[in-house]
């Protein structure tokens, strides 16, 4: 049976960006340049990249308070290894196996250990911010040349930042059509009927966040070859801004429902108000409190709709099911 | 087994109320006394208890929210003290007598900030944690736009004596915590609201049943959380004599955790404010006893998060 | 060959749930596991399908041993349970629940939706429900749900079921699907345990008996080797309720007059008057407006255009819990999950009415006590928490809290659902007690109509949201055979 296009999760979240983005065109005519485009998918990436991991603990009915902290540190851990003089190819590896590594150490905290998510990603936030700070204290360092340019080039008129989405986004469907992802679901939904339903939950959530951690790393990769330097603190917004914007993209904060691609339409959203409050001459003193009402009637609006058009679709789908019950 | 008496469960060590947080304060004494008898000096006592009296006074408000369950955390808290400092240093700067209007004007802001909230959580129907989270953002948008118009000073003497200074030899800031202790615990314990307030947070759909004012119950919550926010924005301010924008932020998360450590659960329904006093000295002994090793600050917050993790894993294990 | 649970041993906090019990189940028998509340019998379903680990005892399944308590290492010994309070994701559709864990799957890795369509339509044809395989659980009825719950557990093929209160809230049709499904189970070779406290099902469906009482084990034996009266006596004392032949001398005294009353947005608007001292009962079938009715009595309802109530010579305000409680209006269900809280004590259960009642003093604890032990309900102390209790037990709690507030109308939502016989028997003899003695009037619904037809004055019977039938104790037109037949005729005739 298909579903109607607005019963799905995302559905506020592409109305939104879409609305945002007309407006942000409305204000600055030169946005779809290449040009443009470069820089913004560039300054974007990482944010784009690691609300994926944010996801992805939210469905377990978890939460990540630990991510900004996380990119920070893979960013910085990237560049030491640079200037080290390892090739570009085993820090990549490196920024993988290290995301993947802090992943398993909230994974271990939080599924196998059962402490509360928000508690204990909040203190894994402090270590990684206190051995980040110890590697690097300020901005500083070099990335490879050529990642960098690549990073900030076009290939065809497409921003290659953007390219490289596309395919962080096909090894998302991949998770997304697996049966890992239906059993972190209903583990999300109801962590104990899933349990007493015979799936591994423990197990479960560990890979979630293991996996979601996979996404910090890669999230730090680019962040650093788009960027091109350390900085310990470049990052840190990216927790709670993870956070808005899977709330935004229909991701629900109890877990079980909501979609990668959802959420990854939230956080541009969150993108595009910034640049329209700087498009329309607002002071950068006044951006934020802009930015945040907005942000603020976002939330609101994505919460409430999402529930009518629940509610809505409920309604009809119980309809059908009594009038095919009595037929 | 089946006695049908009134009588009250026999005491055990374990039923010790607070014994876990008390054993854990006394290892970090112990500890800091091996390291440096100096630890257990009683100037160095006091400043612990100074700093970990503002810290319980932040976390008075966020253990009324944890308490009131239906997902309930506060995360303006931190962005809520902020504000609340910029506008006390921009609105009184050095001079006593603006104080009290400065103090009326952040705690109404306090309380409508904690009210937009509750408003939020419970007829929006929007987690606290969302709601609280875009509020903050948007707290933070009016420090900064506040702190452009004006330019934060230094604090008259009223405040910063409240800040830094003592009374009968007790510093100040411990002096208001334990007002702030008498009313929590009268608040909580012997209120119409405190009970009303257990029973909402243990099951809200319960309590509705029950005629329990939940929407009221709610609301006062969410403001009192904003007021006490912005009175512990004050009496930050004092402390640190200065203010800045990112002052309060570091308190959002802490008084989570001092409230957690100190028997709050996050499902809501139990907590105590003097828990989460011994919550707060546990946090403020665990930073100063770094501090006494040397350490610097990068390794000061590694450690703490490491501790942090193992005093949950000793007090709040989710249950199954 | 056969499931064996020897010597299980299992406590709740200082309570002790299990006491050294010894039961099995082989090949081709439907066992009953019977017993009162906190009997221990859902407990020992729960240990045998791998839900609570035992604290001492060995769990042999076909003589291989269940070494670690998981729902997932029973299943893969061939125990599979359904639970009472489902084990099905709501947010999921029902074909992926009955199949969620074993996914076919591509490549070791990725869904295989087509495999997985067939499969669960398979398993969904066998209940009779191949046509909700893709609606998301949270949209079935009651009943539907617990069919669906029953494909999810035979679709692992197990050797042996435990099924926990499976058809307490099924229609009959609904129970007729499950009784052939049960047979075929068992001439294949399988072996239930069948966890009820409803006699006639019991009598129904099973052939040999295990009674838990208090943890121990009191029969294992032939259910036909004993009676009814037995089963009762053992399910907690007391005797069978008789039918109450008491008439109040408040009756008559109207109480309460309701007007406009529509329980479902779509009928039209009724007027009722509510007696002191009056036991009402609400029947019909599942769903037809019942519960709307008793909530917007309640006050946890908002009123619809025109409906109006007046308690007394006072209008009710409706749609407010709390005033409607002010006005003595006292609220019980069978929903613990809307009544218990279960962190906080005994004490501060009981008196969670009183909190927000301006200028009433909260009731002292030798009153609180005394209202306790008029139920006969045990407990280890009033400042242990209710969540220590078993289900029964707090229920009782919560009638015995009616008690204290003295209240001018009892609304009784299902108040004995799950609870054994002699605990109905206590809530009955106090609901009586509060209509015939103090003049209290009292509204009652439940699933069962011989529980209505014993412990009722009068009884309506609702359809779609309007009283259909009218039935009353000392017309003599009231018994369970008459509201059965009251709301059947419709049936039929719809």
């Amino acid at each position: 049976m298909l579903r109607p296009v607005w019963s799905h999760s995302a559905f506020p979240a592409g109305i939104l960006a879409l609305a945002a983005l007309l407006f942000a065109l409305a204000v600055n005519p030169g946005l779809l340049t290449t040009a443009s485009m470069i820089g913004w998918s560039s300054s974007q990436l990482g944010l784009w990249v690691v609300v994926l991991g944010q996801t992805l603990a939210l469905m377990g009915r978890g939460i990540d308070l630990s991510v900004g902290a996380g990119v920070s540190f893979v960013n910085v851990v990237a560049i030491a290894l640079f200037e080290t003089g390892y090739p570009l190819s085993a820090v990549i590896l490196a920024c993988v196996v290290l995301g993947l590594a802090i992943g398993a150490a909230n994974g271990t905290l939080i599924g196998i250990l059962r402490l509360n998510p928000l508690l204990a990603t909040f203190a894994m936030s402090f270590v990684l911010l206190g051995l980040t700070l110890q590697i690097r204290s300020a901005p500083g360092g070099m990335a490879p040349m050529e990642a960098v340019r690549f990073m900030n080039g076009a290939s065809l008129g497409i921003p290659n930042a953007m390219l490289v989405f596309l395919g962080v986004l096909v090894v998302w469907s991949l998770i997304a059509a697996s049966d890992f992802w239906l059993k972190l679901r209903a583990t999300g939904a109801d962590p104990q009927r899933a349990w007493n339903s015979g799936l591994p939950t423990a197990r479960l959530r560990f890979a979630s966040y293991m996996l979601g951690g996979g996404f910090v790393g890669l999230s730090g990769l680019f962040v650093t070859l788009c960027v091109g330097a350390g900085d310990p603190l470049f990052a840190q917004p990216y927790t709670l801004l993870s956070i808005a914007g899977a709330v935004i993209g229909g991701v629900a904060l109890n877990g079980g429902s909501g979609s990668g691609f959802g959420a990854v339409l939230g956080v541009i959203f969150i993108g595009l108000i910034s640049d329209v409050a700087l498009g329309i001459g607002a002071s950068p003193f006044w951006q934020q409190l802009i930015v945040g009402c907005v942000l603020l009637a976002g939330l609101a609006a994505v919460v409430l709709s999402g529930g009518w058009l629940k509610a809505r679709n409920d309604r009809i789908s119980r309809e059908m099911l009594a009038g095919g019950g009595r037929t | 087994m089946s006695t049908t008496g009134s009588g009250r469960p026999r005491l055990s060590l374990a039923a010790v109320p607070h014994g876990g947080s008390l054993l854990i304060i006394a290892l970090l004494c112990a500890a800091g006394w091996l390291v440096k008898p100096a630890f257990l000096s009683p100037m160095n006592i006091w400043a612990v208890l100074a700093i970990s009296s503002l810290l319980a006074v932040a976390s008075a408000g966020q253990t009324l929210v944890i308490v009131s369950g239906n997902q309930g955390i506060d995360l303006s808290v931190g962005s809520i003290m902020t504000l609340s400092a910029l506008i006390v240093s921009g609105m009184a700067g050095s001079s006593n007598e603006l104080l009290p209007m400065a103090l009326g004007t952040v705690l109404v802001l306090g309380i409508a900030i904690g009210l937009v909230n509750g408003i939020g959580m419970r007829f929006l129907g929007l987690y606290p944690l969302v709601v609280t989270l875009g509020v903050s953002f948007v707290v933070e948008g009016l420090a900064l736009v506040y702190a452009q118009s004006r330019a934060p000073q230094m604090p008259g003497t009223l405040i910063e004596n409240i800040g830094i200074g003592r009374f009968l030899g007790i510093p100040w800031l411990v002096v208001i915590c334990a007002l702030v202790a008498v009313l929590m615990t009268v608040l909580l314990r012997y209120t119409r609201f405190g009970r009303q307030l257990y029973l909402v947070g243990s099951n809200v759909r319960a309590a509705q049943a029950a005629g329990v004012p939940v929407t009221r119950v709610l609301l006062l919550t969410y403001a009192a959380s904003g007021a006490l926010a912005a009175l512990s924005g004050v009496l930050l301010y004092g402390y640190v004599a200065s203010a800045n924008l990112s002052i309060g932020a570091p308190y959002t998360m802490m008084s989570i955790a001092a409230a957690v450590i100190g028997g709050a659960a996050l499902s809501g329904g139990t907590g105590t404010f003097i828990g989460t006093m011994l919550g707060a000295l546990i946090f403020s002994l665990l930073t100063n006893l770094l501090i006494t090793l040397g350490l610097g600050p990068a390794l000061r917050y590694a450690i703490s998060g490491l501790v942090l993790i193992l005093v949950l894993f000793a007090t709040s294990r989710d249950a199954n | 060959m056969a499931l064996v649970l020897e010597g299980i041993y299992r406590s709740f906090g200082p309570v002790r749930a299990l006491d050294g019990v010894s039961i099995s189940v082989a090949p081709g028998e439907c066992r009953a596991l019977y017993g009162g509340n906190g009997s221990g019998k859902s407990t020992m379903g729960k240990i045998a399908s791998g839900t609570l680990s035992a604290d001492a005892g060995s769990i042999r399944v076909d003589d291989r041993p269940l070494a670690a308590a998981s729902p997932a290492s029973a299943r893969e010994l061939g125990v599979g349970i359904t639970f009472q309070e489902l084990s099905l994701i709501p947010e999921l559709t029902a074909g992926e629940n009955v199949v969620l864990t074993d996914l076919p799957r591509r490549f070791g890795l990725l869904r295989d939706r087509k495999a997985e369509a067939g499969l669960a339509a398979g398993e969904l044809r066998k209940v009779g429900l191949a046509r909700v395989a893709d609606q998301r659980v949270e949209l079935l009825q009651t009943g539907e749900k617990y069919l669906v719950e029953l494909a999810k557990a035979l679709s692992r093929r197990p050797r042996y079921l435990i099924i926990d209160e499976l058809t307490a809230t099924m229609h009959a049709s609904e129970v007729e699907t499950f009784a052939a499904l049960l047979a075929e189970f068992l001439a294949n070779g399988g072996g239930a345990f069948f966890v009820s406290h409803r006699l006639p099902e019991l009598r129904r469906f099973c052939d040999t008996i295990s009674v838990l009482r208090n943890g121990k084990l009191v029969f294992d034996g032939r259910l036909a080797d004993v009676g009814d009266g037995e089963l009762v006596q053992w399910a907690g004392g007391g005797q069978p309720d008789d039918a109450a032949a008491i008439t109040s001398p408040h009756a008559g005294k109207t109480l309460m007059r309701l007007s406009g009353i529509r329980p479902l947005a779509s009928t039209p608007p009724f007027d009722l008057e509510l007696c002191a001292g009056e036991i009402v009962g609400i029947g019909g079938l599942p769903d037809q407006g019942q519960k709307s009715f008793l909530r917007l009595i309640a006050g946890l309802r908002p009123p619809r255009d025109g409906e109006a109530a007046r308690i007394g010579d006072e209008p009710l305000p409706l749609g407010s819990s709390a005033a409607v409680a002010a006005k003595g209006v006292s609220f019980v269900s069978g929903d613990r999950d809307e009544m218990v809280f279960a962190k906080r004590s005994i004490r501060e259960n009981m008196l969670a009415p009183f909190v927000s009642m301006k200028g009433r003093e909260l009731p002292g604890d030798s009153e609180i006590t005394a209202a306790l032990d008029r139920l006969s309900t045990r407990h280890a102390g009033i400042h242990m928490p209710i969540g220590s209790l078993s289900g029964g037990n707090q229920q009782k709690i919560l009638v015995a809290r009616c008690l204290l507030m003295n209240p001018r109308l009892i609304v009784a939502e299902d108040s004995t659902k799950g609870i054994d016989v002699a605990a109905r028997n206590d809530v009955h003899h106090l609901l009586r007690d509060l209509a015939h003695r103090q003049g209290a009037a009292v509204v009652v619904t439940s699933s069962e109509d011989q529980e209505l037809a014993e412990l009722c004055d009068r009884v309506l019977v609702f359809e779609g949201g309007a009283i259909i039938a009218d039935l009353s104790r000392s017309a003599g037109t009231l018994s369970a055979q008459t509201i059965v037949s009251a709301y059947m005729r419709q049936e039929r005739a719809a």
